[in-house]
């Protein structure tokens, strides 16, 4: 058996370990719990990441009051071979300034994605930023919580 | 690098396999690329992160979750 390797964005990270406080958004919590408690228990899927994403992850969880031994147990699978993680490059953060100075789209979404250019099959993100062809270059990009989609620092929406 | 095969068996260095973390023994996934051979440790099953997800999530405003994700004061 062969196993595929998949991205999964940050927000999908953040809104599977919390439930956001109006019912109206709890819909987004239970899709992504859903989609990343099967991603996980797949055998034949292995998450890829970024060494700047793996911190990004952990970061936001921190902010939003995950507690360390939550951290630590994600941590700890990070480290096991569920999880490729690759180191963050000086020429992966190259493209990705040219790339941002062009489209407009901040560094950070560049440096989860380009480390991980010509390894992972799928990206999996919420994030209207993915579907730029800056993104989808790298790899398909799937929206597991459609209808509902977001942007860095701004609420959901179904829109 | 070289490694010697003796009768199908691969001889590894400890230290590629302590940084590949392949299991001493027991099952690795296997891939071929036309004459190459590519070997990486077993995906486990059990994973912490899991039991985090099944528990009682932490409850936040939107807000709170969108202004955590920010990165503008990175």
């Amino acid at each position: 058996m062969t196993s595929r390797l998949v991205l999964v964005d940050t927000q999908i990270w953040l809104f599977s370990g919390v439930e956001p406080a109006e019912e109206e958004f709890r819909e987004i919590h239970r899709a992504a719990k859903g989609f990343l408690e099967s991603l996980l228990e797949d055998g034949s899927v292995r998450i890829g990441m970024s060494a700047y994403q793996e911190a990004e992850v952990l970061e936001v969880l921190r902010r939003s009051g995950v507690p360390e031994d939550h951290r630590e147990a994600l941590l700890e699978d990070m480290e096991s071979p569920k999880f490729l993680v690759v180191d963050l490059t000086a020429e992966a953060v190259r493209r990705a300034s040219l790339d941002s100075s062009e489209s407009g789209i901040h560094v950070y979404d560049y440096l989860v994605t380009y480390p991980l250019r010509g390894l992972v099959d799928r990206i999996y993100s919420a994030d209207r930023h993915f579907l730029h062809r800056h993104f989808t270059s790298v790899a398909p990009v799937e929206n597991p919580l459609s209808p509902w989609s977001m942007v860095e620092g701004q609420r959901p929406s179904t829109a | 690098m070289r490694v010697k095969i003796v009768d199908r068996k691969v001889y590894i260095p400890k230290r590629i396999m302590e940084e590949t973390r392949l299991p001493e023994r027991g099952e690795c996934e296997i891939l071929v690329e036309g004459d190459e051979l590519r070997i990486r440790a077993p995906v486990p099953e059990d994973l912490a992160f899991l039991r985090v997800l099944r528990g009682r999530p932490v409850r936040r405003p939107v807000s709170e979750m969108v202004k955590a994700e920010r990165v503008d004061d990175l």
